[in-house]
């Protein structure tokens, strides 16, 4: 044997690989998506994209269903700009480790009433086609019980998002409708609306990926690895709202986080979301922020695609990313951020919180409206 | 996850092990998994500019990470003590010439040491391993010759290697 035939041999064994540790594997492939990626540019240094060019206006806040869509296509840049407040210190913890304090902390809060109450409040930026961005806000509020259930709903406002957009409004001619997408009219409420309620009896009141009741839900298997199988029996591959791929990642954390945030599910359910969403590779933590609502928590996040925009193919990407408070096992806030401007939310620069869902209050009561 | 999430997790999963072996063979095991994780973060930042052939390009950012981020006393410390483990570890095996060559191996200059270990345990051709190195193909060859020529005579005379392992280990 010569001397490089001998040196092969003598590899010591712990060098010859071997399976990655599988904590160690996650811990490290969050750390990695969590950096920005860059993108090369013609003769120049590297340009990290999506960078953080702050709010379009923290003023503003909320309408909106959820609009965000899946995150199969386009890279997927996890920036950690600002969300609704300001990141007061980096990620400390990987987001597996404060999805586990979470779901250890959801398990021991209380469950008993006969409706479940929610009260929350969203945002939501709009640039329109007169050329600014108006935000959307609004407060709802519902009781549910098995059978029936009541909702109040309110406009709190629609109006220019920032000091700079009500110029722009105000040069336009102020008008009192604005237009998106060369059709929906939009109204300009400067003041609130009534609230609209609703009373309605219905059984399969939630959605899951599928409408489900509350027997259902409370049905839902206490073991992560079975939640996720669960859930993903209605996984078909597309995003939920529209006809665009979405894998199971973001599928998971997109019915994850209702689940999570809004639905009367078991402590120990609530809890083994969170350890299935500590399970997934793409989520990664962006450390303490604070929520529209002024509350800090732990954001944990995963890349999505933004939602298309009627006649218009090209896309962007954002961030959405669930605000949980760890000790106490619940979420508060849902946000989507831009990366790279596109499709809805072309016009909003990267880093803009373009939609807040806050939720206020969520238990059980034993009265109804 | 996304297309490139997925092929950068691929790619993670078949050469994690070899850069944490290259790491560890170059500074010990202390510091092997914070260099690894900060170097696939970086490959992560870098995914557009990342070569077909992945490894020995991860291979190269491993190394700048370890110059970087390690001091080069914690370095020669952190091999230090991985090497005494090579041969006390191998000891037990009572494989009198895989000890041999283990102490060889401690007995020669860091420099060479990559070079070997590159060649004979990452098992990567001269092109790729330059690449690592960033150096030319013709100067690896000869620098590898000279690594080479180096072990050979350390293992020809052991006493030689064992006074360096001696003073490099103690």
């Amino acid at each position: 044997m010569n001397a490089m035939e001998e040196l092969r041999a003598a590899r010591p064994a712990h060098l010859a690989g071997g399976p990655v540790d599988p904590r160690t594997r996650q811990a490290e492939l969050a750390h990695a998506f969590a950096q920005p990626r860059q993108v090369p540019r013609r003769g120049g240094k590297p340009l990290a994209r999506g960078l953080s060019l702050g709010l379009a206006g923290v003023v503003a806040a909320v309408t909106a269903a959820v609009l965000v869509g899946g995150t199969a296509r386009g890279p997927a840049p996890v920036v950690s700009p600002a969300a609704s407040g300001t990141v007061t210190r980096p990620a400390v913890l990987s987001a597996r480790e404060v999805l586990l304090v979470a779901a250890a902390s959801a398990e021991r809060r209380p469950a008993t009433g006969d409706y479940w109450h929610v009260s929350s409040r969203s945002r939501t930026l709009q640039p329109v086609d007169e050329g600014f961005v108006i935000s959307m806000e609004r407060e709802s509020e519902s009781w549910v019980g098995a059978r029936e259930q009541w909702g109040s709903s309110r406009i709190l406002a629609i109006k220019p998002a920032t000091g700079a957009d009500r110029a722009a409004w105000e040069k336009a001619g102020s008008p009192r409708e604005l237009t998106f997408a060369g059709r929906k009219r939009i109204p300009i409420r400067e003041n609130g609306e009534q609230p609209h309620t609703g009373h309605t009896k219905s059984e399969e009141i939630f959605w899951l990926g599928r409408n489900v009741t509350l027997a259902d839900l409370r049905n839902l298997p206490t073991d992560p690895r079975a939640l996720r199988a669960d859930l993903l029996r209605f996984h078909e591959g597309e995003d939920t709202e529209a006809d665009v791929p979405m894998g199971e990642d973001a599928w998971l954390f997109r019915v994850a986080e209702g689940l999570i945030m809004s639905m009367p599910v078991s402590p120990e359910v609530r809890a083994a979301a969170f350890r299935m969403l500590a399970d997934l590779p793409s989520v990664v933590s962006l450390g303490q922020v604070t929520d529209a609502a002024g509350r800090t928590g732990t954001a944990i996040a995963i890349a999505g695609t933004s939602q298309s925009k009627p006649g218009d193919t090209g896309e962007g990407v954002v961030q959405v990313r669930l605000i949980i408070d760890e000790r106490s096992g619940r979420a508060l806030a849902r946000e989507s951020v831009v990366v790279e401007p596109g499709g809805m939310q072309a016009g909003l620069a990267p880093g803009t919180v373009w939609n807040t869902d806050t939720v206020l209050e969520a238990g059980w009561t034993d009265e109804h409206p | 996850m996304t297309s490139d999430q997925e092929r950068f997790t691929t790619i993670y999963d078949e050469c994690r092990q070899r850069v944490w072996a290259y790491v560890v063979s170059r500074a010990g095991r202390q510091v092997a998994d914070e260099v690894v994780s900060e170097t696939f973060a970086i490959a992560w930042r870098r995914f557009d500019q990342m070569p077909q052939n992945a490894l020995p390009w991860l291979l190269g950012v491993a190394r700048n990470v370890l110059r970087d981020s390690i001091r080069a006393e914690a370095r020669r410390e952190g091999i230090q003590r991985e090497m005494r483990e090579w041969v006390t570890a191998d000891v037990a095996d009572h494989v009198a010439e895989r000890l041999g060559v283990l102490k060889a191996m401690a007995g020669l200059t860091q420099d060479e040491r990559e070079i070997l270990v590159l060649v004979a345990w990452q098992g990567l051709r001269p092109r790729d391993a330059a690449k690592v190195l960033d150096c030319s193909v013709p100067a690896f060859r000869v620098r590898l010759h000279r690594a080479r020529r180096r072990l050979q005579a350390a293992l020809e005379s052991p006493g030689l290697s064992r006074v360096r392992l001696v003073e490099e280990l103690s």
